[in-house]
């Protein structure tokens, strides 16, 4: 069996939401390991959440929106698409993969969309399955788990 | 002390222009902060060695009564972070005047800063100037380990967060306990170090006070200018400027005179006879 790849989804409840409920109605195939979080809007998922999310045992943190220029909140997914932006860059800057992130914008409104674009995600974290970026820098500290994953 | 900061320092005590000064002084051992009021005590103020007296300066302000002028006598990082409170609403514009003492090409180096003197018209990109030794924490492959290593060093005495003068949160979320685990030690480095780096990524300088002040010697300067290049790249952005940040957009719907006027209801309230 594959390992669990654990994902959050945080979905704002105008677009993606509406696909993923969809996409569960007409019981598509859906990978089992992701969790979803409704967001009232994508500019509200603050980059600590995800941030938490890694540190907590995320393998990879999706977050979708509308399309620029269809957001139902004066535009606020441009700013947090910004805010994703430097998050990424402070990934990239401690060797963590930006690849775990995920950020969609206005691609995951139908059933069909949000089923391919979340087993497209998991199919990039799965690619990272023997990297040791991210449990490098989750904070477990304890002595031996060094020696566990020193390549 | 120049003369010219001397004679500017003395002019503005005598027209009442600041209430107080505050530089460095000799203390005990070495250079200390020291608050000034009187013109006869000018002479004792020190130009130097670089000593981080941002966040000082705005607890001072924020301990005189209010309507009081400070003067500081600075380098050009605590200048630009004082620019930086001043955009972020901490005292009424104009409050603090700055008297920077630029540093030398020795300083700058040591500092890998990108903007040592204030003649220069703008500062460059903050990562240019990092030095081979730690370029490579944020260019090797293997970061990650390296980061590990350092970052396992951390006491969480929060002397990062404290001495940094853009950290100005009255609520800390580094204080949270469902972000930052009570008495986990060394704390988990992603809500932790990165987190940090990511409040103050806009506002953050370069003035390297937080790698200065780290106990652990964890070379938090890399991270920093490594987001500081990431928003000089993608929006040209430069804390300390009067450029506002790319992360703080205002709003984008049209405002004022651009409002539709709603005392006209468009005829809807005119039909029920209750227009005004
Ligand atoms: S270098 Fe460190 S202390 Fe200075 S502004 Fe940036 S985060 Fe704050
Ligand atoms: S100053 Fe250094 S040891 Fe103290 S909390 Fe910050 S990183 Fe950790």
């Amino acid at each position: 069996m594959n390992p669990s790849l654990k994902t959050l989804v945080f979905a704002c409840r105008w677009c993606p939401l509406l696909g993923a409920e969809r996409a569960g109605r007409e019981r598509l195939a859906l990978p089992p390991d992701f969790r979803l979080i409704p967001m009232e809007c994508a500019g509200a998922v603050s980059p600590d959440l995800i941030l938490r999310a890694f540190a907590d045992g995320a393998h990879g943190v999706a977050v979708m929106g509308c399309h620029f220029g269809g957001c139902r909140h004066n535009g606020a997914n441009r700013s947090a698409h910004t805010r994703l932006q430097l998050l990424s860059a402070a990934l990239e800057a401690v060797g963590i993969r930006p690849a775990r992130l995920f950020v969609s914008w206005g691609t995951a409104h139908e059933a069909r969309q949000f089923a391919g674009v979340l087993s497209d995600f998991q199919a990039r974290i799965r690619a990272l399955r023997k990297e040791k970026d991210l449990p490098l820098l989750r904070g477990n500290f304890t002595p031996g788990h060094d020696r566990e994953m020193r390549p | 002390m120049s003369a010219l900061h001397a004679d500017k320092i003395r002019a503005m005590l005598d027209e009442n222009a600041v209430t107080a000064v505050l530089g460095l002084a000799d203390g005990v051992e070495g250079h200390i902060p020291r608050i000034f009021t009187g013109v006869a005590e000018v002479d004792k103020l020190k130009d130097g060695p670089k000593y981080p007296l941002g966040k000082i300066a705005w607890r001072t302000l924020r301990a005189m009564p209010p309507g009081s002028r400070l003067a500081v006598v600075c380098r050009t990082c605590d200048s630009r972070a004082i620019r930086e409170q001043e955009k972020m609403g901490q005292f009424p514009q104009r409050a603090v005047t700055c008297l920077v003492v630029p540093c030398d090409t020795e300083q700058a180096l040591k500092c890998s800063c990108s903007w040592p003197a204030p003649e220069q018209a703008q500062g460059k990109n903050p990562v240019a100037g990092l030095a081979a030794g730690i370029r490579v924490l944020l260019e090797s492959a293997d970061r990650a380990w390296l980061w590990r290593e350092h970052m396992q060093r951390c006491i969480k005495c929060y002397g990062c967060r404290n001495v940094c003068p853009v950290c100005v949160c009255p609520e800390c979320r580094l204080e949270d306990p469902s972000f930052v685990r009570p008495a986990a030690l060394p704390p988990s480095p992603l809500p932790y170090h990165l987190l940090r780096a990511l409040h103050v990524a806009d506002h953050c300088v370069g003035c390297g006070a937080c790698q200065d002040g780290c106990p652990a010697g964890i070379p938090l300067l890399a991270l920093h200018k490594a987001l500081s290049g990431h928003l000089f790249g993608e929006a040209g952005y430069l804390a300390g400027t009067d450029a506002p940040s790319p992360l703080r957009r205002g709003p984008s719907h049209p405002t004022g005179e651009d409002r539709p006027e709603w005392k006209n209801c468009y005829g809807i309230c005119a039909s029920k006879g209750e227009n005004s």
